[in-house]
């Protein structure tokens, strides 16, 4: 079970380039898209989710033809949007027996069962009978997912998910996710470092339209490891620390900016780092710039 | 700060498009209001100019009315902008005053809302200014336009539009401002409608009603409307509507609520929290310990899926989601109030309230039309875009199901919402009828009218609106298409597109008889609405196709691809049926059609009017009906008889020009031959062989058949009956040309350059009687026949009576001579038999139809009892009511029988004798005296007709309801023809005439009859105007030429009338007369036990009509009634004093002394003369203060 990506792009009406020849190969199991605020990521999960045509380029869910067949896509599809809405007035359980007869569940036992054991796992039970307009944004995410979910989907794209999140609905959600993997292409977009590493098995990197990195989450941060360096600085040396170092982020601690940069060689006053996925994006992100 | 956000608000407005967009919006609306082919908003009467003040005034008010839509676009959510542009958390933190905040935007949206109706005057005046030189059918092209006068644009600019914008608007931003949501804005806009509704059916109840009308409605119509009703063309062309009476009140109520929804506003708006009219809802608190990591494992499903569950478990999700909108109960709870106050009142006659038939209730039901439109347009957007309203359309879009019935379930939730309301409605009617004690439910009238017209043209607009929403992208775009859409549709017929198949949705079950139930319009509406059907589901096909899910289409799948096409098939294969059975079966003729075919009958025959012709002198008949086939065939023949004095060879026979009605075999019993043939005129003239000496006469004989073929596009022919069958005489040919096929109205013949034809008025015709220029009076017979299930009616005696083969005939023959105007009736009828002396009474009524028989009865007694004896013996040995359907409300009188509409007398409920009038009594009494006016005595053919048919046939009916009903009711009564009267003067379209010359103008010849009668049988005395009357009978019944003229009349009047009173003739008669009469100030003291002086200020001035239609005071030298009420019997005013006492002065002061303690006083209490003001005339109890010793010092 694979995702074929092949030479997607897609030029929006204002002129915006939103994918430039994405090719991407995606397996199974949990599989993270990192990237800034537009880079091309919600096009990218919009255009697999049927929701957005493509200019060029192919993508293969097996062997349905996403880009054509959008029926049998959605047959199989389970879609968290970026935003979405609910209606207000209607209870969760409602609305999830809705969707789920959108998706052609139809069958009342089944979809009883469908319903219930998803607001069971998503930890809705109790709160199946409030309207949404009442919901928590953590609790809407665990609504989003467990639409997500109806019908057993074979593949799974969450986009954003926990932007906005707590942390300890994050973590909730998460641990909602990790177990999603198994048997499905579950295909995350996130612009949180944390959520891939924890999650992920492989990755890619966009920006700009374009894959800037595929692989594995671990072996990329090895592929970094030794050569990033931090430095604390004081405010006023930004600039010039940016013009001779390839500088990958900039944080501040107890006030004052800690720098890490990115080289070969350890640069004159800067301490070893330990090496994360931050840095493997980054890396990414500056090099392509 | 209240500056700076007034200057934002406007900076906004001014780069808004839409605001550009609005101004030119109004600015055509109003141009192409004023230069349109139907620019009736106010003045259709010819001497009201087209840019008379009040035409002007008008105009604002009906747009201003319309405009309230923009006014709730833009003021309302004025402040909900920076809640839904997510800017409140940023605006509302500012320093900002809430003050400056909320008037700030109120106030500089309110300038910007005026600056924009300004596009009414603008609009108007360059209409005005190119009117005349632009290539439209405008209907003021020949009339002459006022010099510009500013005032009175500006004046009813400020009087209705800005007041409007400020009342709406005030309450408009109070709802945006307290709620926050758009939709409850324009839920209370829909409550000001609802007001406007409640105000305009009040408006067209009782007297009383009018008034309270007028002061409820918020956008001040019908306090127009109210306010104006009376004026004249010479008043509408000087006049402003004054801020003053009930418009003063109505404008101080609505704009005292304005301020104090904004002070409401002002008090509870707050920047922190959304207060006031919202539901606020918690947010859920929810303790949750973390979870480690769970297994999800959806259950797997079978994928077997059944698209009618999905459908069904679909369309009651979004129902549910309909029936639990705030708007939508807000709208459904609106429209619900307006029913039932209608239901309180069933449409009347003068204050009288019909029983609760079937088609009254429905009438009432049909009040929430608006509403269900206001439903339909908002609820197909609302639906369509509902998940992208709901931002849950990236879900809802990515799921498998298919367009087809993702569209289709929303469809029909739609549906389902009307067919709940719908079934409410039935289960509404039904219950107020039984409340009534009223139950003959007549199902399928309910069933036919409610879900078959209503349901079906909601699916049907439905359909369309959810297409215009699919294909405009944008939900309040969609709107305005939609409400353009719904519009045009119905603006089609005055482009001169009246073909029905063109208009969307058209077909109409219209009245239900309860005679003839929906009669000829089943079949057309059946087929049409089959037509519309079809086109209604390839629109469906094609919002499937145009929906987009994500940002594409979704291909169409097999199943809507063949529906779509069998239903493309279906649509051509019904419209070529229909335009095959309309247009080629029958013939087709629009409005404009039929308007040149007059044209040219006036063009190609007028120069044969005057070749001499023979009269009919008599008629016999042999007609079969077939009410089955709403057809009929008959074989006559007319003697013709050369009254002129050369030889007669041409005989010119005239039929109803209708491509239905075939006349053949004409033979005049001798050589003839056809030298003119215009068959689509229905005009044949023939020369026959040997010329008609003078004196002699010749039988005519012919044959004809009416027969309905197919169907026909509207309108259906009523007069052929499945039941109910009334034909007139103008079926059946006449001789020579006939002027009453020429186009009429002054309007019309301008446009089709004909001189105005006024010689009616001109050249008295005495020769010629009323009825028909092609004879005198004729002797009749006829043998009628029709289905064994009806009874066969035409004047006359009834010779025979049998059955044969399975139809009912009869023979009818009249004793002595009639007019030539008769009619045929058959229905499957119930009789109510009496007799009057030796006088056949015979009352035809449908069984269901029986509440006032009795009194219909006892009309007829106490008519010939009082008829008989003052005015001439009824010589026929029979008189009989028969009744018709409901297509047109009215009685007609024939030679001893009267045609009775179910519309008119049948239905109406007289239950208190002092407050209802008792319709069907009167009208019956009004139709036989007809038998005296009108049969016996045929007026001519000139101006003033109607001074004798109708004037003299409105008194004896009021004086056999005189010596009936109670004095109140008298009152009540003359107190609505008063009312209509001086409404009917002031909608007159060419010019009032005094009585004397009075033809078709009803409110002279009803109305205005009824009160100068009144008056004058209270002056000269019942019995001198009775005498006078009897002359007048015994000298013109039954008599041949010169027929009567008014003035015949008005000699015998003169004669009985002391030359004290000589005034009164003229004034009645010869002109226009009107008074305004008017108590100003009274006192009284008591002089001793028993005995009370009274000192009242009285205030009199007569007004006659000049040259000009102006009215303008003349002398005074008159006697006029002044009166003086105590308490009488239960509390009620009593009059204690009523002399005639002589006026010579507009002044006057009064001292009268009375026997007891005197409540009320004043001149012409009882409104016996015509009075602008008739409730002034008399002071009101409490203005009377007790003086001790002192008389009014003056």
């Amino acid at each position: 079970m694979e995702l074929v990506i092949n030479g997607l792009t897609k030029t929006y009406d204002n002129g915006v380039q939103a994918l430039k020849g994405i090719n991407l190969t995606i397996p199974q199991g949990m599989f993270g898209l990192l990237g800034p605020n537009g880079a091309g990521k919600s096009t990218l999960m919009r255009t697999i989710a049927t929701l957005q045509e493509a200019d060029a380029g192919s993508v293969r869910f097996d062997d349905i033809d996403v880009l054509k067949e959008k029926d049998k896509v959605r047959q199989v599809l389970g879609y968290l949007p970026q935003e979405f809405g609910v209606y207000p007035k209607v209870e969760a359980i409602r609305l999830l027996d809705h969707i789920a007869v959108l998706k052609g569940i139809t069958d009342n036992t089944d979809r009883k069962n469908t319903v219930e054991s998803l607001l069971q796992k998503t930890n809705l039970w109790n709160v199946r009978n409030k309207s949404l307009g009442t919901f928590s944004g953590g609790m809407k995410q665990r609504f989003g997912i467990a639409q997500a979910l109806i019908g057993d989907p074979r593949l799974v794209i969450v986009d954003e998910p926990t932007a906005g999140l707590d942390p300890a609905e994050r973590n909730r959600f998460l641990n909602l996710l990790s177990e999603l993997g198994e048997h499905t292409i579950v295909i995350l977009s996130t612009h949180i470092v944390e959520d891939i590493k924890e999650l992920c098995t492989s990755m890619a990197i966009i920006n700009l339209g374009e894959v800037l990195f595929k692989g594995n989450p671990s072996t990329s941060v090895d592929e970094v490891s030794g050569k990033i360096w931090k430095k604390k600085i004081r405010k006023n040396q930004l600039d010039e620390f940016r013009a001779n170092y390839r500088v990958l982020s900039e944080k501040l601690l107890a006030g004052s900016p800690e720098i890490r940069v990115y080289s070969n060689t350890r640069p004159e006053g800067f301490d070893r780092a330990d090496a994360d996925l931050e840095d493997v994006y980054f890396s990414q992100l500056t090099s392509a710039t | 700060m209240f500056w700076e956000l007034f200057r934002f608000e406007l900076y906004y407005r001014r780069r808004r498009a839409t605001t550009y967009i609005y101004f030119l919006v109004i600015f055509i609306t109003s141009f192409l209001v004023i230069t349109g082919p139907t620019f009736q908003v106010a003045g259709t009467a010819d001497a009201t100019s087209p840019n008379s003040p009040y035409t002007i005034a008008a105009l604002m008010v009906v747009l201003s009315f319309f405009f309230t839509m923009i006014t709730s676009s833009l003021v309302g959510v004025s402040v909900i902008r920076d809640v839904e542009h997510g800017m409140a958390p940023i605006m509302f933190t500012t320093p900002i005053h809430k003050g400056s905040y909320l008037f700030g935007r109120y106030v500089g949206s309110l300038v910007t809302l005026i600056l924009i109706n300004t596009g009414i005057i603008f609009g108007a005046l360059l209409a005005y200014e190119i009117g005349k030189i632009i290539p439209r059918d405008i209907t003021w092209r020949t009339k002459e336009v006022l010099p510009f006068d500013g005032w009175a644009y500006l004046q009813p600019f400020l009087l209705f539009i800005v007041s409007n914008i400020f009342i709406s608007g005030s309450l408009f931003f109070a709802a945006g401002a307290l709620a926050r949501r758009a939709i409850v804005i324009y839920s209370q806009g829909i409550l000001l409608m609802m007001l406007y509704q409640i105000a305009s059916t009040f408006y067209l109840r009782d007297l009383d009603s009018q008034f309270i009308a007028a002061l409820i409605d918020p956008f001040g119509v019908q306090t127009f409307v109210y306010m104006t009703r009376y004026w004249t063309s010479a008043e509408q062309n000087t006049q402003l509507v004054p801020l003053a009476d009930v418009l003063l009140y109505n404008r101080l109520i609505w704009t005292s609520i304005a301020i104090i929804f904004l002070i409401i506003t002002y008090w509870q708006f707050s920047f922190t929290s959304k207060r006031g009219f919202t539901w606020r809802k918690k947010q859920l608190v929810v303790h949750e310990e973390t979870v480690g990591p769970v297994i999800i494992n959806a259950p797997v499903v079978s994928k077997q899926k059944s698209v009618f569950k999905q459908l069904l478990s679909t369309t009651l999700f979004h129902f549910r989601g309909i029936w639990t909108e705030v708007p939508f109960m807000a709208i459904a709870g609106s429209g619900l109030i307006v029913l039932f106050v209608n239901a309180s009142g069933m449409d009347n006659m003068y204050g009288t309230s019909s029983y609760p038939t079937t088609s009254a209730v429905l009438t009432m039901l049909n009040s929430f039309a608006l509403f269900f439109m206001v439903i339909m347009i908002f609820y197909s957007g609302e639906i369509v875009w509902k998940e992208r309203q709901h931002k849950i359309n990236s879900i809802t879009d990515s799921t498998p199901i298919h367009n087809g019935p993702l569209l289709l379930s929303k469809f029909l939730s739609l549906c389902l919402v009307y067919l709940t309301l719908l079934v409410g409605f039935l289960v509404f009617g039904i219950v107020l009828q039984a409340s009534h004690g009223y139950f003959d439910f007549d199902l399928p009238a309910y069933f036919g009218k409610l879900f078959g017209e209503s349901f079906i043209n909601l699916c049907l607009l439905t359909i369309a609106a959810m297409l215009i929403q699919v294909l405009s992208g944008n939900k309040f775009l969609g709107f305005i298409l939609t409400v353009a859409f719904v519009i045009i549709i119905q603006l089609l017929p005055a482009f001169g597109i009246d073909h029905e198949l063109a208009a969307y949705t058209s077909g109409s079950l219209e009245n239900f008889s309860q005679m003839n139930g929906f009669g000829p319009f089943v079949t057309p509406f059946v087929w049409l609405k089959a037509y519309w059907t079809s086109l209604a589901i390839v629109l469906f096909v094609a919002a499937i196709l145009f929906y987009r899910r994500g940002s594409a289409r979704q291909p169409l799948t097999t199943t809507s691809k063949l529906i779509g096409s069998v239903a493309l098939l279906s649509f051509i294969a019904c419209g070529a049926y229909i335009y095959y059975n309309t247009s080629v079966v029958n013939h087709f003729e629009n409005n404009r059609a039929l308007k040149v075919k007059q044209v040219r009958y006036e063009k190609e025959l007028k120069q044969f009017e005057h070749i001499p012709q023979p009269k009919i002198v008599a008629v016999n008949l042999s007609v079969d009906l077939y009410p089955d086939r709403r057809s009929f065939s008959a074989k006559g023949s007319y003697w013709l008889k050369n009254q002129d004095t050369v030889p007669i060879n041409i005989i010119q026979v005239q039929h109803m020009s209708s491509p239905q009605l075939h006349l053949h075999d004409i033979d005049f019993g001798r050589q003839s031959k056809a030298i003119e043939q215009h068959d689509d005129l229905g005009y044949h003239a023939y020369e026959i062989s040997t010329a008609l000496a003078p004196g002699d006469s010749l039988r005519m004989n012919f044959a004809m058949e009416f027969t309905q073929t197919g169907f026909r596009s509207k309108p259906q022919n009523t007069d052929l009956a499945y039941n109910g069958t009334f034909i007139h005489s103008n079926y059946f040919p006449s001789i020579g040309y006939d002027s009453q096929f020429e186009l009429t109205t002054d309007d019309d013949r301008r446009r089709f350059a004909l001189n105005p034809r006024n010689e009616k008025l001109n050249t008295p015709r005495s020769e010629v009687n009323l009825y028909s220029k092609d004879a005198d009076r004729v002797r009749f017979s006829m043998i009628v026949s029709t289905d064994v299930s009806q009874t066969p009616l035409a004047p006359g005696r009834m010779e025979k009576s049998w059955t044969e083969n399975n139809r009912q005939y009869r023979q009818y023959t009249t004793t002595g001579t009639i007019p030539s105007f008769y009619a045929i009736l058959s229905g499957n009828y119930k009789v109510a038999s009496d007799k009057w002396n030796d006088v056949d009474l015979e009352i035809y009524y449908h069984p269901q139809h029986h509440f006032n028989i009795d009194r219909m009865m006892q009309g007829l007694k106490d008519g010939l009892d009082y008829y008989t004896k003052n005015f001439g013996a009824f010589p026929d040995s029979q008189i009989r009511i028969a009744e018709f359907p409901r297509y047109s409300t009215m009685a007609q009188s024939f030679p001893d029988m009267i045609a009775f509409s179910e519309g008119v007398g049948f239905i109406l409920k007289v239950s208190e004798p002092t407050k209802d009038l008792d319709v069907p009594y009167y009208v019956t009494a009004h139709e036989l005296a007809h038998q005296w006016w009108g049969q016996h005595v045929m007026a001519a053919d000139t101006a003033g007709n109607a001074m004798i048919t109708e004037g003299a046939s409105q008194y004896s009916a009021l004086m056999v309801m005189n010596h009936t009903f109670p004095v109140e009711t008298m009152q009540l009564f003359l107190k609505y023809e008063l009312d209509s009267y001086l409404k009917g003067r002031s909608a007159e379209k060419m010019r009032e005439v005094p009585l004397q010359s009075a033809s078709n103008q009803q409110y002279i010849s009803y109305n205005k009859s009824a009160l100068v009668f009144f008056a004058l049988q209270d002056y000269i005395g019942e019995n001198n105007l009775n005498t006078a009357l009897k002359r007048f009978h015994t000298k013109f019944a039954y008599k041949k030429p010169p027929y009567p003229t008014s003035n015949d009349l008005i000699n015998e009047i003169r004669k009985v009338t002391p030359d004290s009173l000589s005034y009164l003739i003229s004034d009645m008669f010869e002109h226009i007369t009107l008074y305004e009469n008017q108590a100003t100030e009274a006192a009284y003291r008591k002089v001793t036990s028993g005995k009370y002086e009274v000192t009242v200020n009285l205030s009199t001035q007569k007004l006659q009509v000049d040259a000009n239609g102006h009215e303008v005071p003349v002398a005074i030298n008159d006697w006029i009634d002044v009166g003086v009420y105590g308490e009488g019997e239960n509390g009620k005013l009593k009059l204690i004093y009523l002399q005639k006492h002589k006026f010579t002065r507009q002044k006057n002061t009064l001292t009268i002394t009375v026997n007891s303690e005197p409540i009320k006083v004043g001149i012409d209490p009882l409104n016996k003369l015509i009075d602008h003001h008739s409730t002034d005339n008399t002071i009101a109890t409490g203005t009377i203060v007790e003086l001790a010793n002192s008389p009014l010092g003056y």
